[in-house]
Formats: structure tokens, sequence, C-alpha cells
């Protein structure tokens, strides 16, 4: 039967299979396999390598990051400081000078009020006396010219003079 | 299937290849029965009793040799 | 077209006798002919097996184991008409998946290789295998029947068929010949030990950088059968021992899985579908195994601990009987598998032929299917190739990994 020669073995495969198959197996274990082998377990350990240095690196990384987060905080809390501290200083000087000004200009005011009291008070003086000058001139030709009596002449003097006093206050 | 990789090195991981180690399971359970069929038989033939004690008493036994050995297979690894 | 002679493959001669028998002149075909034969040359082209040699007769097989090979006898009378020949697929599915003395290459062409034999009584006999004439002939006391070396009664003559095969000088020879499967043996192992240096290479010369080119191909399965072939069923402390077997054996016939499943040349043998060669590769799992096996083994075969004495009567002969059959279910399991996935691809293929005995219109009908079919199934092969070449591997390396397993401490 065919199917009979189908699952005995032949001599001639097994020998030759033995014999092929070990020395391909020797050959393959010796020069191909090892290197393999030994060339992806370097590989997988320098990659292992490489990963372990870059985690490394990482956490140095961050290290640093978090001593450099530090030392930013503390130099803007140090610039707070100062921006404060100037500001302080600055609110202190303008009130100061706003307190002398302010006292400066008060006084200017004030002395400018005595000024102008003083010159009006003097105005007025004169011109009381420019009207009193102006009302004997006045009265002088009036009487030179209208008035021929004493009473007539007192009346408008005192006209006058109430006018101008009315006018003046 | 990565996720048992580590720690348990040296144990059969979980998944499809704990199933291939039953794959040839029933072929060596059969392998024993006959086996023992065939010793009973070919014993009873040099004996050459009238009645075939031993092919029936060693078919029980691979029977229950095959079973033993499924029960030992499968048994959970310590 | 040349004119057909004896010698020819059958299928091919068929037409010719049945084309002449026809009243048709053999140099103008008609297209039916033509049509049918193209197929066949395009089938025997793809299958790599209508081999030239041929029984002539519908119930050669069994008859061909006789003394006298009367199967030789007929292929005469197939010459002269007597015998029509009809399309053989199971003898078509035997040649494929067998092995043979010459390799069928295409068409009429068969590739002569060596035959050497080494008769204990007439010592080594190296010569070629065209000497056979496809079986017809013998030569120097030796013939082809059935595709195996038989020595003939009178050694001197170089006669025809029927040949009187002489049984007692028949078990004096040894055949070692370069056949088809020893030849592509030969081929793929040559293969694999040039790609693994090239790829050896590669690592030493590219060493700690990424895989380039077959390097690339190959690494993913190097690292498959490390981590989840040698590493799961040995461990990771026995495991770089077993590495260069277990690597060997799958490329092997993981290459020799594909192989098989080229129609032509180099490929179409059916090496890891062939017995011998599974049992050579079983058999150096199991010496691996035997002299690897540590006390821890060997202590769980002849006497499991903590098992009483009866029952250890019988399980100690069935561990035993164990020991020896899971090489022998490895054996079986690759060459079973392969086989059957070549005889099912085959006898789909194998039925546009036989219904292109009945009309060509069936055979052509039946021709889309099956070839649709073949193709499926040569697909599905691809993948049995590869899982195949992992089961055996695995389950080697499960077995080794029991006999060097470390006691647990419990």
């Amino acid at each position: 039967m065919l199917l009979a020669s189908l699952v005995e073995p032949s001599f001639g495969l097994i020998f030759w299979m033995t014999l092929s198959f070990l020395a391909v197996l020797f050959i393959l274990a010796k020069f191909a396999w090892k290197p393999i082998l030994q060339g992806l377990k370097d590989r997988e350990a320098s990659i292992a390598d490489a990963l372990n240095k870059a985690e490394q690196a990482r956490a140095e990384n961050a290290l640093m990051m978090a001593k450099n987060e530090d030392l930013m905080r503390q130099a803007r809390e140090e610039r707070e400081l100062l921006l404060k501290e100037a500001r302080d200083i600055r609110d202190k000087e303008i009130a100061g000078a706003k307190a002398k000004a302010k006292a400066e200009g008060d006084a200017l005011l004030a002395r400018a009020r005595e000024d102008i009291r003083n010159e009006k008070n003097a105005a007025i003086t004169e011109m009381k006396n420019s009207v009193a000058e102006l009302s004997i001139l006045v009265a002088e030709r009036i009487l030179k010219e209208k008035l021929g009596d004493a009473a007539a002449q007192k009346a408008l003097v005192d006209k006058v003079m109430a006018e101008a006093d009315m006018r003046k206050s | 299937m990565n996720t048992n990789q580590k720690g348990t090195a040296g144990k059969v991981r979980s998944g499809y290849n704990s199933y291939l180690r039953f794959t040839g399971l029933g072929f060596t359970m059969i392998g024993i029965i006959l086996v023992f069929c065939f010793a009973g038989y070919w014993l009873d033939e040099r004996i050459g009793w009238d009645y075939p004690v031993l092919t029936i008493v060693l078919s029980l036994l691979g029977i229950a040799g095959s079973m033993l050995y499924l029960f030992k297979e499968t048994a959970p690894r310590k | 077209m040349k004119i057909l002679q004896q010698g020819d493959p059958p299928l091919a001669y068929e037409f010719y006798l049945r084309g002449r028998k026809q009243g048709y002149n053999p140099y103008v075909m008609s297209i039916q002919n033509l049509l049918r034969t193209a197929s066949l040359l395009i089938g025997s082209l793809f299958l790599g097996a209508t081999n030239a040699q041929h029984d002539g007769h519908d119930h050669g097989t069994a008859e061909a184991t006789a003394h006298t090979t009367e199967a030789h006898a007929t292929t005469a009378h197939a010459e002269e008409g007597h015998v029509k020949e009809r399309f053989n697929a199971g003898k078509l599915i035997m040649d494929h998946i067998g092995d043979e003395h010459g390799w069928h290459l295409f068409g009429h062409t068969t590739l002569p290789l060596p035959v050497i034999l080494y008769d204990t009584q007439r010592g080594l006999q190296v010569f070629s295998s065209s000497r056979f004439d496809h079986g017809h002939a013998s030569y120097n006391g030796y013939a082809l029947v059935d595709h195996e070396v038989v020595a003939v009664a009178d050694a001197k003559a170089n006669g025809h068929a029927p040949f009187t095969v002489d049984e007692v000088a028949t078990k004096a020879i040894w055949d070692i010949s370069i056949t088809k499967n020893v030849l592509s043996l030969f081929i793929s192992l040559t293969v694999l030990v040039i790609i693994f240096l090239t790829v050896a290479k590669a690592y030493t010369r590219r060493a700690g950088q990424a895989p380039a080119g077959l390097q690339n191909l190959v690494e993913p399965i190097i690292l498959f059968v490390r981590d989840d072939v040698a590493k799961s069923a040995i461990g990771e402390k026995k495991y770089m021992k077993y590495m260069p077997y277990l690597l060997t054996a799958f490329f092997f016939i993981f290459l020799n899985n594909l192989m098989g499943l080229v129609p032509f040349f180099p490929g179409g043998a059916n090496l890891t579908g062939n017995i011998a060669v599974t049992l050579v590769m079983a058999l150096i799992t199991f010496i691996i195994v035997t002299v690897n096996g540590n006390k821890h083994y060997w202590g769980h075969i002849f006497a499991m601990p903590g098992v009483p004495g009866w029952v250890l009567a019988i399980l100690t002969p069935v561990e035993i009987l164990g020991m020896f059959l899971k090489p022998f279910v490895l054996m079986i399991r690759l060459f079973a598998n392969i086989t059957a996935g070549h005889i099912i691809a085959l006898s789909f293929f194998s039925l546009i032929f036989v219904f292109g005995e009945t009309s060509t219109g069936a055979g052509l009908g039946v021709g889309v299917f099956s070839l649709a079919f073949t193709i499926f199934m040569t697909m599905l092969e691809l993948l049995v190739a590869f899982i195949q070449a992992y089961v055996f591997t695995f389950l080697s390396a499960m077995y080794i990994g029991s006999a060097v397993e470390e006691p647990h401490h419990h």
C-alpha cells in the first residue's frame, strides 16, 4: 500500500537528515545563533542602559528644575519685597511733598490774601481821599456857581457823601 | 500577553501557551492504552491460554494508567 | 508540438493516443485537446508532481508489490492503445507527497539525481537515476519498483520491465540516494546557513544598532522563539543552552513548510510531511531531554513522590511509556498535519481533472471553484506552516523544560 510507504521512514532520508541537520545545527549554533543571541542581548542591555540613563537624567533634570523653581520663587519674593519697600518710600515721599506743597501754597495764598486786603484798604483809602477831593472840588464848583446859601450847600454835601458811602460798601 | 512575563520566569504563561501543553495529551493517552493492549495480546499469544486474560487485564490497566496520566499532567503545578 | 514518445508524462501521452485513436492528426490538435493539454501542463507545473514514471493501469498499487511487476508490463500495452489511462488523483497526490529518485521539474524534464547504494554484498554503488529510465530499465542489477530500488534477478543485464525482484539481494541494499527529498533537505539547509550567517554578520557589524534588511525579517521570529517559546517553557535560567536547537528546529520546519507550498522546483518536496524527517527531529528532542534530565525529572518518572506503592505499579510503566510517546506524538503531529494539508489542497486541485475527464465544461466549471478552494487552502497552509513550526518547537521546549525543571520547595 502507498499509505504504508508514507508512514514508513526511509533509511536514506533518516541517514541524510541526521547527518546534515546535525551539521547545520552545529554550524548555526557556533557561527550564527551565538553572535545573533549575543547581539540581541547586548543591544537589549544597551537599550536598557540607555533607558536607565535617560531616567536618571530625567530625575536629575527634575531636581534641577525644582531647584531653579525654588531660586526663582526666592528671587520673586525678594523683588516683591523690594518693590513694596520702594512703593512705601515713594508713597511717603509723595505724601511729604504733597504736605509741603500744600503748606507752601497755603502760606502763599495767605500772603496773597493779606496783600489783596492791604491793597484793597489802600485803594479804599485812596478812593476815599480822591472822593473827598472830588467832593471838595464839586462842592467848590457848586459853591462857586450855584449855591448861595450854606444850608443848601450842606444838604448837598451830605447827600453826596451818603451816596459815596453807599457805593463804597 | 506580556503582563505575566515578568516575575513568573520559568512558569508557563497563561494564554495560548498553556493550552498547547495539553495538545499531545489525547495522543499520549491513546498510545498508552494501545501499548498496554498490545502487550497483553502479545503475552497471551506467548502463553497460549484459551482465554485472553492478560489482554483484558492489561487493557483495563492501560485505561486506568492513561487516566492517572491525565490527572498527573493536568494537575496544577506546585 | 513535437511528436510524443514513450516515456513522456502519462497524461500528455494519453491525449496524444486518444487523439490518434479518434483519427486526429497529432500535429493539428483540436481546440478541446489544446485546452486540456494546456491545463494539464499548468497543472503539472503547479504541482510539480505528474512525474514521468507511470504504471499505466488503475489498480497497479496493490500488484506493484508483487515479485514480478506486471504494472510495468502493461506500460507496453498502453503504448498500443489497449489500456485507456485515466487521471489518477490518488497517484498524483501520493507522488507529490512521497519521495522519488529524480526530480520532475516541468513538462517532460526530470532532473536526474545520484543513486547511492550501499550493497552489503557488492559494496558502494553510485550512478545517475536517469539510468532507471523512470522505472522502465534496470541498471547494473538494480531497478526501480514503486519508487524503491530493488535488486533484480539477472544482475548483469540492463533489462527492461517487467523485472524479477531478487528479494534476498534487495535486503542487502542500503539506499542512501540523493532523492528529491534529500536534495530539498540540502537546499533548505543551505538556505538556512546562508540566511543566518548573513544575519549573524549583520549583528556583529552593526552591533547595538537597529536591525536592517534581512535582520528585520528574522529578528521578530528569533525574539518570538526566545521569549514565547524558550523562556516561557524552559525558564529564564536555563533556556540559553537549548536556544540553538530550538531556533534551528523552528526555522528548519518553517522554511520547509513554506517550500512545500511552492509548487515548482526548489520547493514542492514534502519534507516536513515526511516521517523520516520528523522522526529525526523528534529523536533529537528525545536525546536532548534524556541527556539533560535531572534527578527531579527521573524521580518523577520512576517514583512519583507522594504516590502510594500500588498506584506507582501502574504509574511508573505509564510514565516510562509517556517518555517515549511524547516525542512519538511530536513526530506524528508534524508529519500528519503537513501531509494532510497537502493532500487536501491537492485533492481540491485534482477535482478539476477528475471532472475534466467527463467533460471539458464540467472541468472548467469545477476548476473555478476548485482553484479558489486550492488558493484558500494554500493561504491556510501558510498559517499552518508557522503554527506547526511553533507547536513543534514549543512542545520540544516544554518537554525539555520538564526535564531540567528544578524541584519546587513546597
